[in-house]
Protein backbone atom coordinates (compact mmCIF):
# COMPACT_ATOMS: atom_id res chain seq x y z
CA UNK A 1 0.00 0.00 0.00
CA UNK A 2 1.12 3.56 -0.72
CA UNK A 3 2.50 5.89 1.92
CA UNK A 4 0.89 9.25 2.56
CA UNK A 5 3.54 11.28 0.72
CA UNK A 6 3.61 8.80 -2.16
CA UNK A 7 -0.14 9.29 -2.52
CA UNK A 8 0.29 13.09 -2.59
CA UNK A 9 2.95 12.83 -5.33
CA UNK A 10 0.82 10.48 -7.48
CA UNK A 11 -2.25 12.67 -7.01
CA UNK A 12 -0.33 15.83 -7.97
CA UNK A 13 1.18 14.10 -11.02
CA UNK A 14 -2.23 12.82 -12.12
CA UNK A 15 -3.80 16.28 -11.70
CA UNK A 16 -1.01 18.00 -13.69
CA UNK A 17 -1.24 15.39 -16.47
CA UNK A 18 1.30 16.19 -19.22
CA UNK A 19 2.70 19.15 -17.25
CA UNK A 20 3.86 17.01 -14.34
CA UNK A 21 7.53 17.49 -13.41
CA UNK A 22 9.50 18.15 -10.21
CA UNK A 23 8.88 21.87 -9.61
CA UNK A 24 5.22 21.73 -10.68
CA UNK A 25 4.48 18.70 -8.46
CA UNK A 26 6.19 20.39 -5.54
CA UNK A 27 4.08 23.52 -6.00
CA UNK A 28 0.91 21.44 -6.34
CA UNK A 29 1.61 19.53 -3.13
CA UNK A 30 2.36 22.73 -1.20
CA UNK A 31 -0.87 24.31 -2.53
CA UNK A 32 -3.26 21.39 -2.01
CA UNK A 33 -1.84 19.70 1.09
CA UNK A 34 -0.69 22.98 2.67
CA UNK A 35 2.63 21.46 3.73
CA UNK A 36 6.18 22.14 2.72
CA UNK A 37 7.85 19.70 0.34
CA UNK A 38 11.63 19.41 0.17
CA UNK A 39 13.42 18.53 -3.05
CA UNK A 40 15.12 15.64 -1.25
CA UNK A 41 11.83 14.06 -0.14
CA UNK A 42 10.24 14.63 -3.55
CA UNK A 43 13.01 13.13 -5.68
CA UNK A 44 13.64 10.11 -3.45
CA UNK A 45 9.87 9.43 -3.50
CA UNK A 46 9.76 9.80 -7.29
CA UNK A 47 12.58 7.25 -7.60
CA UNK A 48 10.82 4.84 -5.25
CA UNK A 49 7.53 5.13 -7.13
CA UNK A 50 9.33 4.59 -10.45
CA UNK A 51 11.10 1.49 -9.13
CA UNK A 52 7.68 0.12 -8.04
CA UNK A 53 6.34 0.77 -11.54
CA UNK A 54 3.73 3.29 -10.30
CA UNK A 55 5.05 6.19 -12.40
CA UNK A 56 7.21 6.66 -15.50
CA UNK A 57 9.78 9.43 -15.92
CA UNK A 58 11.72 10.84 -18.85
CA UNK A 59 13.76 13.95 -19.53
CA UNK A 60 11.75 16.78 -21.07
CA UNK A 61 12.69 20.03 -22.74
CA UNK A 62 14.97 22.71 -21.29
CA UNK A 63 13.66 26.25 -20.79
CA UNK A 64 15.32 29.61 -20.19
CA UNK A 65 13.46 29.96 -16.85
CA UNK A 66 15.29 26.85 -15.68
CA UNK A 67 18.70 28.15 -16.69
CA UNK A 68 18.66 25.95 -19.79
CA UNK A 69 18.21 22.78 -17.77
CA UNK A 70 15.86 19.91 -18.66
CA UNK A 71 12.73 18.86 -16.75
CA UNK A 72 12.17 15.36 -15.44
CA UNK A 73 8.66 14.66 -16.70
CA UNK A 74 6.40 12.27 -14.81
CA UNK A 75 3.40 10.16 -15.86
CA UNK A 76 1.25 7.96 -13.60
CA UNK A 77 1.00 4.36 -14.86
CA UNK A 78 -2.16 2.23 -14.75
CA UNK A 79 -0.75 0.36 -11.78
CA UNK A 80 -0.04 3.70 -10.04
CA UNK A 81 -3.62 4.87 -10.59
CA UNK A 82 -4.98 1.61 -9.15
CA UNK A 83 -2.71 1.84 -6.10
CA UNK A 84 -3.75 5.47 -5.51
CA UNK A 85 -7.45 4.51 -5.80
CA UNK A 86 -6.94 1.65 -3.31
CA UNK A 87 -5.22 4.04 -0.87
CA UNK A 88 -8.02 6.60 -1.18
CA UNK A 89 -10.72 3.96 -0.63
CA UNK A 90 -8.90 2.59 2.41
CA UNK A 91 -8.59 6.06 3.95
CA UNK A 92 -12.26 6.80 3.15
CA UNK A 93 -13.40 3.55 4.77
CA UNK A 94 -11.19 4.11 7.78
CA UNK A 95 -12.56 7.64 8.23
CA UNK A 96 -16.27 6.81 7.80
CA UNK A 97 -18.33 7.73 10.87
CA UNK A 98 -15.52 9.54 12.63
CA UNK A 99 -15.90 13.00 14.11
CA UNK A 100 -13.56 14.71 11.63
CA UNK A 101 -15.08 13.12 8.51
CA UNK A 102 -17.18 16.14 7.47
CA UNK A 103 -14.82 18.88 8.67
CA UNK B 1 25.77 30.15 -2.75
CA UNK B 2 23.98 28.89 -5.91
CA UNK B 3 27.44 27.88 -7.13
CA UNK B 4 27.83 25.97 -3.89
CA UNK B 5 24.54 24.16 -4.64
CA UNK B 6 25.90 23.25 -8.08
CA UNK B 7 29.09 22.00 -6.45
CA UNK B 8 27.18 19.81 -3.99
CA UNK B 9 25.00 18.67 -6.91
CA UNK B 10 28.06 17.01 -8.47
CA UNK B 11 27.44 14.13 -6.05
CA UNK B 12 24.15 13.43 -7.88
CA UNK B 13 23.59 11.57 -11.15
CA UNK B 14 23.89 13.94 -14.14
CA UNK B 15 20.19 13.54 -15.05
CA UNK B 16 19.03 14.17 -11.52
CA UNK B 17 21.39 17.12 -11.10
CA UNK B 18 20.01 18.67 -14.27
CA UNK B 19 16.38 18.39 -13.18
CA UNK B 20 16.94 19.38 -9.53
CA UNK B 21 19.00 22.50 -10.30
CA UNK B 22 16.50 23.40 -13.04
CA UNK B 23 13.59 23.06 -10.59
CA UNK B 24 15.35 25.25 -8.02
CA UNK B 25 16.11 27.88 -10.67
CA UNK B 26 12.51 27.83 -11.91
CA UNK B 27 11.14 28.24 -8.36
CA UNK B 28 13.56 31.12 -7.77
CA UNK B 29 14.93 29.41 -4.67
CA UNK B 30 17.55 31.60 -3.01
CA UNK B 31 21.21 30.57 -2.92
CA UNK B 32 21.34 29.50 0.72
CA UNK B 33 18.10 27.53 0.57
CA UNK B 34 19.08 25.95 -2.75
CA UNK B 35 22.32 24.76 -1.17
CA UNK B 36 20.53 23.11 1.75
CA UNK B 37 17.87 21.60 -0.54
CA UNK B 38 20.53 19.93 -2.71
CA UNK B 39 22.54 18.94 0.35
CA UNK B 40 19.43 17.30 1.80
CA UNK B 41 18.90 15.29 -1.39
CA UNK B 42 22.57 14.23 -1.50
CA UNK B 43 22.38 13.13 2.16
CA UNK B 44 19.23 11.08 1.46
CA UNK B 45 20.87 9.49 -1.59
CA UNK B 46 23.98 8.58 0.40
CA UNK B 47 21.87 7.06 3.19
CA UNK B 48 19.90 5.03 0.65
CA UNK B 49 23.13 3.67 -0.85
CA UNK B 50 24.08 2.19 2.51
CA UNK B 51 20.84 0.20 2.80
CA UNK B 52 22.37 -2.20 0.24
CA UNK B 53 24.95 -4.85 1.23
CA UNK B 54 27.43 -4.08 -1.56
CA UNK B 55 28.89 -0.80 -0.24
CA UNK B 56 29.33 -2.56 3.11
CA UNK B 57 31.36 -5.26 1.37
CA UNK B 58 33.55 -2.51 -0.09
CA UNK B 59 33.86 -0.74 3.25
CA UNK B 60 34.54 -3.77 5.44
CA UNK B 61 36.31 -6.01 2.90
CA UNK B 62 38.38 -3.63 0.82
CA UNK B 63 38.77 -0.57 3.09
CA UNK B 64 38.90 -2.48 6.37
CA UNK B 65 40.55 -5.85 5.77
CA UNK B 66 42.58 -5.27 2.60
CA UNK B 67 43.37 -1.63 3.50
CA UNK B 68 44.74 -2.66 6.87
CA UNK B 69 46.90 -5.44 5.34
CA UNK B 70 48.14 -3.11 2.58
CA UNK B 71 49.03 -0.43 5.13
CA UNK B 72 51.53 -2.83 6.71
CA UNK B 73 53.19 -3.47 3.33
CA UNK B 74 53.05 0.23 2.57
CA UNK B 75 54.78 1.05 5.86
CA UNK B 76 57.51 -1.50 5.17
CA UNK B 77 58.23 -0.24 1.67
CA UNK B 78 58.21 3.40 2.89
CA UNK B 79 60.69 2.49 5.65
CA UNK B 80 63.03 0.65 3.27
CA UNK B 81 62.98 3.43 0.68
CA UNK B 82 63.52 6.01 3.43
CA UNK B 83 66.54 4.08 4.79
CA UNK B 84 68.16 3.68 1.37
CA UNK B 85 67.52 7.28 0.28
CA UNK B 86 68.77 8.71 3.61
CA UNK B 87 71.92 6.56 3.62
CA UNK B 88 72.71 7.49 0.02
CA UNK B 89 71.99 11.19 0.50
CA UNK B 90 74.05 11.62 3.66
CA UNK B 91 76.86 9.05 3.29
CA UNK B 92 76.75 7.95 -0.39
CA UNK B 93 76.38 4.31 0.69
CA UNK B 94 73.64 1.69 0.55
CA UNK B 95 71.84 1.08 3.82
CA UNK B 96 72.97 -2.34 4.97
CA UNK B 97 72.71 -3.82 8.44
CA UNK B 98 75.10 -6.64 7.58
CA UNK B 99 72.47 -9.38 7.50
CA UNK B 100 70.71 -8.50 4.26
CA UNK B 101 72.57 -7.64 1.08
CA UNK B 102 71.59 -4.61 -0.99
CA UNK B 103 70.46 -6.93 -3.79
CA UNK B 104 68.11 -8.75 -1.40
CA UNK B 105 66.74 -5.45 -0.15
CA UNK B 106 66.03 -4.39 -3.73
CA UNK B 107 64.22 -7.69 -4.47
CA UNK B 108 62.27 -7.26 -1.25
CA UNK B 109 61.29 -3.63 -2.02
CA UNK B 110 60.54 -4.52 -5.65
CA UNK B 111 58.22 -7.39 -4.69
CA UNK B 112 56.52 -5.24 -2.06
CA UNK B 113 56.07 -2.28 -4.41
CA UNK B 114 54.74 -4.51 -7.18
CA UNK B 115 52.36 -6.26 -4.80
CA UNK B 116 51.07 -2.94 -3.41
CA UNK B 117 50.64 -1.52 -6.94
CA UNK B 118 48.78 -4.59 -8.20
CA UNK B 119 46.58 -5.09 -5.12
CA UNK B 120 45.65 -1.40 -5.07
CA UNK B 121 44.55 -1.59 -8.72
CA UNK B 122 42.57 -4.79 -8.16
CA UNK B 123 41.02 -3.59 -4.90
CA UNK B 124 39.99 -0.23 -6.37
CA UNK B 125 38.33 -2.01 -9.28
CA UNK B 126 36.34 -4.21 -6.88
CA UNK B 127 35.60 -1.18 -4.68
CA UNK B 128 34.17 0.74 -7.64
CA UNK B 129 32.04 -2.21 -8.73
CA UNK B 130 30.58 -2.72 -5.27
CA UNK B 131 30.42 0.80 -3.82
CA UNK B 132 28.95 2.39 -6.96
CA UNK B 133 27.70 5.86 -5.92
CA UNK B 134 29.59 5.66 -2.62
CA UNK B 135 32.85 5.08 -4.55
CA UNK B 136 34.40 8.50 -3.89
CA UNK B 137 33.75 8.24 -0.16
CA UNK B 138 35.04 4.67 0.13
CA UNK B 139 38.13 5.21 -2.04
CA UNK B 140 39.04 8.22 0.12
CA UNK B 141 38.65 6.04 3.22
CA UNK B 142 40.76 3.35 1.51
CA UNK B 143 43.54 5.92 1.00
CA UNK B 144 43.22 7.14 4.59
CA UNK B 145 43.47 3.58 5.96
CA UNK B 146 46.35 2.49 3.69
CA UNK B 147 48.45 5.63 3.75
CA UNK B 148 47.30 7.05 7.10
CA UNK B 149 48.08 4.00 9.18
CA UNK B 150 51.29 3.39 7.18
CA UNK B 151 52.34 6.97 7.93
CA UNK B 152 51.58 6.51 11.64
CA UNK B 153 53.52 3.23 11.53
CA UNK B 154 56.47 5.00 9.85
CA UNK B 155 56.43 7.84 12.39
CA UNK B 156 56.43 5.50 15.37
CA UNK B 157 59.16 3.31 13.85
CA UNK B 158 61.42 6.32 13.41
CA UNK B 159 61.26 6.51 9.62
CA UNK B 160 59.19 9.65 9.88
CA UNK B 161 59.59 12.57 7.50
CA UNK B 162 58.52 14.81 10.39
CA UNK B 163 61.56 16.00 12.28
CA UNK B 164 61.54 15.78 16.07
CA UNK B 165 58.41 14.77 17.96
CA UNK B 166 55.38 14.73 15.67
CA UNK B 167 52.70 17.22 16.70
CA UNK B 168 49.61 15.54 18.18
CA UNK B 169 47.30 16.97 15.49
CA UNK B 170 49.07 15.02 12.74
CA UNK B 171 47.11 11.92 13.84
CA UNK B 172 43.82 13.81 13.65
CA UNK B 173 44.38 15.02 10.07
CA UNK B 174 41.35 13.66 8.19
CA UNK B 175 43.25 12.99 4.96
CA UNK B 176 46.99 12.23 5.10
CA UNK B 177 49.11 14.45 2.83
CA UNK B 178 50.11 13.05 -0.55
CA UNK B 179 53.61 11.61 -0.40
CA UNK B 180 55.60 10.71 -3.59
CA UNK B 181 55.62 7.04 -2.55
CA UNK B 182 51.86 7.18 -2.01
CA UNK B 183 51.41 8.83 -5.39
CA UNK B 184 53.32 6.08 -7.22
CA UNK B 185 52.12 3.08 -5.26
CA UNK B 186 48.55 4.07 -4.44
CA UNK B 187 47.09 6.91 -6.50
CA UNK B 188 48.26 5.72 -9.93
CA UNK B 189 47.08 2.11 -9.56
CA UNK B 190 43.88 3.38 -7.93
CA UNK B 191 43.15 5.40 -11.08
CA UNK B 192 43.93 2.34 -13.24
CA UNK B 193 41.66 0.19 -11.04
CA UNK B 194 38.82 2.71 -11.24
CA UNK B 195 39.19 2.67 -15.05
CA UNK B 196 39.07 -1.15 -14.80
CA UNK B 197 42.34 -1.87 -16.57
CA UNK B 198 45.90 -0.66 -16.85
CA UNK B 199 45.68 1.67 -19.84
CA UNK B 200 46.13 -0.40 -22.99
CA UNK B 201 48.23 -3.06 -21.30
CA UNK B 202 46.84 -5.84 -19.15
CA UNK B 203 43.39 -6.81 -17.80
CA UNK B 204 42.97 -6.75 -14.04
CA UNK B 205 42.51 -10.52 -13.79
CA UNK B 206 46.13 -10.88 -14.92
CA UNK B 207 47.14 -8.15 -12.44
CA UNK B 208 45.34 -10.15 -9.75
CA UNK B 209 47.48 -13.20 -10.50
CA UNK B 210 50.68 -11.14 -10.59
CA UNK B 211 49.72 -9.52 -7.28
CA UNK B 212 49.22 -12.89 -5.63
CA UNK B 213 52.54 -14.19 -7.01
CA UNK B 214 54.44 -11.07 -5.89
CA UNK B 215 52.98 -11.23 -2.42
CA UNK B 216 53.91 -14.90 -2.17
CA UNK B 217 57.42 -14.13 -3.39
CA UNK B 218 57.75 -11.21 -0.97
CA UNK B 219 56.58 -13.36 1.90
CA UNK B 220 58.93 -16.21 0.97
CA UNK B 221 61.79 -13.73 0.72
CA UNK B 222 60.83 -11.98 3.96
CA UNK B 223 60.55 -15.22 5.94
CA UNK B 224 63.78 -16.54 4.47
CA UNK B 225 65.56 -13.33 5.44
CA UNK B 226 64.11 -13.10 8.94
CA UNK B 227 64.47 -16.79 9.77
CA UNK B 228 68.03 -17.09 8.45
CA UNK B 229 67.02 -19.60 5.77
CA UNK B 230 64.63 -21.81 7.70
CA UNK B 231 61.71 -21.10 5.36
CA UNK B 232 58.18 -22.03 6.48
CA UNK B 233 56.10 -22.34 3.32
CA UNK B 234 52.89 -23.29 5.18
CA UNK B 235 52.49 -19.76 6.54
CA UNK B 236 52.16 -17.75 3.36
CA UNK B 237 48.53 -18.70 2.54
CA UNK B 238 47.53 -17.04 5.79
CA UNK B 239 49.19 -13.82 4.63
CA UNK B 240 47.64 -13.89 1.19
CA UNK B 241 44.16 -15.09 2.28
CA UNK B 242 42.70 -11.67 3.28
CA UNK B 243 43.56 -10.23 -0.15
CA UNK B 244 42.14 -13.20 -2.04
CA UNK B 245 39.04 -13.20 0.15
CA UNK B 246 38.02 -9.65 -0.78
CA UNK B 247 39.55 -9.30 -4.26
CA UNK B 248 38.29 -12.38 -6.13
CA UNK B 249 35.14 -10.53 -7.38
CA UNK B 250 37.46 -8.77 -9.84
CA UNK B 251 36.85 -11.84 -12.04
CA UNK B 252 33.14 -10.96 -12.09
CA UNK B 253 33.60 -7.27 -12.94
CA UNK B 254 32.29 -6.58 -16.42
CA UNK B 255 34.43 -4.58 -18.81
CA UNK B 256 37.82 -5.43 -17.40
CA UNK B 257 38.40 -7.67 -20.39
CA UNK B 258 37.44 -4.87 -22.79
CA UNK B 259 39.81 -4.70 -25.75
Amino acid sequence: MLGEFEYLVISAAARLEDKAYGAAIREEIEKTAKRSCSIGALYTTIDRLESKGLIETWMGEATAARGGRSKRMIRVTGKGAREAAAFYQAVTRATRGLAWETK
Amino acid sequence: MIRLAELVGLALDPRERESVLGDLAECGTSGGRAFFEVLGLVARRQLLIWTDWRPWFGLIGIVGISGFCLSRLFGQVSLNIFQQVSAWRHFRVHYNVGVTSFRDVMIYVGCLSGAIFCWTAVNTCVLKAFSRRAFWLTVLLFYVVVHGSAMAWAIFSGASVIRGNPPWWIFLTPVPPLHPVALLLFVLPAICGARRRLPGIVPLTVIFTIAAALLGEYHAHDLERLSGGSFRPAAWPAIIAPYLLVSWPVFLVKGQRRA
